[in-house]
């Protein structure tokens, strides 16, 4: 099997249409502010014409040089995408490490007859190759051999469903930072109903006064105090809507949710409607995550996540989540999945490596400040009130370093024979379970003069992502490939 | 020398320097008259040689912090797992599993281009975890290192079965056997 082309002549126009929309590779978004910042806008508008006439040339012969780049080729043992002008992109992909393909329309596509074909590989959280506005013939040619649907297996051996007080349970244990997109939007749906006189969020914006408001506040003096106020606020206001959320939003999804377990599957459906249904195959499942916070105790249970090897991270309750699962039933379910219970290590003080952690987001932060020391007026750094300010910028530092420390204190890891246990840096302590065969990776982070101190880790495991800082039984010599191979 | 130590000097020089000029730039923009960011520029307009001096200085600061990054890279591969150092005060270490490695990226901008360097980019079967990046290979190594780990490109179609014994643990496959060290 040998193919080859490139993009059809219908593919010209969307092409442009990108273009424009994405500012590619940022060279347009840089050159107007340099155009700006150097005054050159006064000299385009005075000869406008003759401005729009070259712009236009330029953005249409990259636009045609562009389109002229797109190759892809097709043969039994690869597939190659060759695309790009000013930075160029090669990819090249084994089509038996294909796990997903997505044939897509956009509405360029629908009306020109075309299609975008995204070829998926375990473990991209995008997609590997994205053929562009193809016609659907090339995409036949291209990759019509490749679609990939799994075996049907509906004997169930293992099946729990939860009661009513367990859907509480579950909404109740939903961390707030998955409510917040829910209850805003719960919170706009109500807002007319709740106040016939005030104003939805687009009426809001499509004021004229809007704009005006919008400077006015950009240039008002600030008061010492009001930034914190408002993050107060803020945080209150998001864990008020998210308890509305919580009741109108995750209970009627969790009600009646019912998991089965089959030799080959796991397949949950839940919600008063059975709003959600989904299934994986167990041998697609690399880790699954347990909390073990002060509700989950108190509630014998915890929240489930699973992770897959799947071509892209899901995380809460949008990925494969069970939303309660009390702890007899979680020892049976790690049974059926074959994954060993592991505990992570006692929680110590950790100082070094917490304070590195901090100077590592203090410095991630340093351009913001420096933005906003540059935008403020010369005469604040005259003004009497300037301890006030700093005191209530310490304030809040001193609050983020309590959230981080919390993070900080939840982290651990323990790697056994056969089996790996992460407590990633996150508000709740969480424990991901999985087996040492399915850690595909490590990253170390050391520090060469301090004999190899390990300041953080982070597993090569799906679902995985941010670091572990709390790292007591970590050393460069048992974190090494060799090592582990050993185990 | 696998990595072209020009290229990841240049490259990453300008990419810091182009983050504190947009940076500058954007706030000069948006900043009001009597901001200090205004100040410090009419500031800046009065003294043409210190200004130029200024830029030169910190042109040549970041080049130099570049350069000295540029010789940590270190790379390894062994029949079972690739290995990537970088980093002088802090050191990053990562490893991968071969076995793992899905899918391999080649990318190089103008620079890379006129410089005969490419960045790699491998992604594995792991999501949010751990991928590595190649910065700034030599173009030819870069390709001998994209062949080598993709074996299926050139011996696929000869080999049915890849993975004879799948419940074979895939740490125990990395026997350090034909091992690469570069820098």
């Amino acid at each position: 099997m040998n193919y080859q082309t490139g993009l059809p002549l219908r593919g010209l126009l969307p092409i442009l249409i990108e273009n424009l929309k994405s500012f590619r590779d940022g060279w347009w978004l840089n050159l107007i502010l340099v155009a700006a910042v150097l005054g050159i806008a006064p000299a385009l508008k005075a000869n406008a014409t003759v401005s729009l006439i070259v712009i236009g040339s330029i953005i249409a012969g990259y636009t045609i040089a562009l389109w002229r780049t797109y190759q892809f080729t097709r043969d039994d043992t690869v597939i190659r995408v060759k695309t790009g002008l000013a930075e160029k992109n090669r990819v090249t992909l084994s089509p038996t490490n294909i796990s997903r393909v997505d044939r897509q329309r956009d509405q360029w596509c629908l009306l020109l007859g075309l299609v975008i074909v995204e070829l998926h590989t375990e473990g991209s959280e995008d997609a590997a190759v994205k053929i562009p506005y193809i016609t659907p013939r090339m995409a036949q040619r291209l990759i019509g051999d490749l679609d990939v649907e799994p075996s049907a297996d509906h004997s169930s051996e293992f099946r729990f469903k939860l009661s009513i007080p367990d859907s509480i349970k579950g909404a109740l244990l939903v961390p707030n930072k998955h409510m917040i997109g829910p209850a805003l939007i719960l919170v706009a749906i109500a807002l007319p109903f709740l106040s016939s006189t005030a104003q939805r969020p687009d009426e809001l914006l499509m004021d004229e006064t809007s704009v005006e408001q919008a400077s006015t506040i950009l240039s008002s003096t600030v008061h010492p105090g009001t930034i914190g106020a408002i993050i107060l606020m803020t945080g209150l206001f998001l864990i008020g809507v998210s308890v509305i959320a919580r009741v109108f939003y995750a209970l009627p999804y969790f009600l009646g949710t019912q998991v089965d377990v089959s030799d080959t599957h796991i397949r949950v459906q839940s919600g008063i409607f059975n709003l959600r249904r989904w299934q994986l195959r167990l041998t697609d499942l690399a880790s699954i995550e347990v909390r073990e916070g002060v509700w989950a105790r108190l509630f014998r249970g915890s929240p489930v996540l699973l992770q897959t090897r799947g071509a892209k991270m899901r995380s809460g309750m949008s990925g494969y989540y069970i939303p309660f699962v009390s702890n007899e039933k979680l020892q049976e379910l790690l049974e059926r999945i074959d994954i060993q219970p592991g505990e992570l290590p006692e929680r110590r003080l950790n100082v070094f490596n917490f304070l590195m952690d901090m100077a590592r987001i203090t410095a991630g932060g340093t351009a913001i400040v420096i933005g906003i020391v540059l935008f403020l007026p010369v005469s604040f750094w005259d003004s009497p009130i300037l301890p006030f300010y700093a005191a209530e910028i310490g304030c809040i530092y001193l609050l983020a370093t309590m959230f981080c420390w919390r993070r900080h204190w939840n982290s651990g890891l323990r790697v056994s024979t056969g089996n790996i246990t992460v407590g990633q840096c996150r508000w709740t302590r969480n424990r991901t379970l999985a087996k040492l065969e399915d850690l595909h990776g490590f990253e170390v982070i050391t520090i060469p003069l301090l004999n190899n101190h390990v300041l953080a880790v982070r597993p090569g495991l799906p679902g995985v992502d941010e670091r572990v800082t709390a790292t007591t039984e970590c050393t460069p010599g048992n974190l090494s490939a060799s090592h582990l191979s050993s185990l | 020398m696998v990595f072209n130590r020009s290229a990841y000097t240049i490259n990453t020089t300008l990419k810091w320097l182009m983050t504190g000029v947009m940076l500058f730039l954007g706030v000069v923009l948006l900043a009001p008259p009597e901001s200090l960011a205004r100040q410090l520029l009419i500031t800046l307009q009065g003294y043409p040689v210190y200004s130029v001096m200024v830029v030169l200085f910190t042109v040549t600061l970041f080049a130099l912090l570049s350069w000295v990054r540029a010789c940590t890279l270190q790379f390894s591969m062994t029949d079972g797992y690739i290995e990537f150092r970088v980093g002088t005060v802090v050191q990053k270490y990562q490893w991968i599993l071969r076995r793992d490695i899905r899918n391999i990226r080649l990318k190089a901008n103008i620079i890379e281009q006129k410089l005969n360097a490419a960045t790699l980019e491998i992604e594995t079967v792991g999501t949010g975890g751990v991928d590595i990046q190649l910065p700034q290979l030599r173009r030819h190594e870069a390709e001998a290192i994209r062949k080598q780990l993709l074996p299926e490109e050139t011996t696929a179609a000869n080999d049915p079965e890849p993975n004879p014994d799948p419940a074979k643990s895939p740490l125990s496959q990395a026997d350090a056997q034909d091992v690469r060290t570069m820098q």
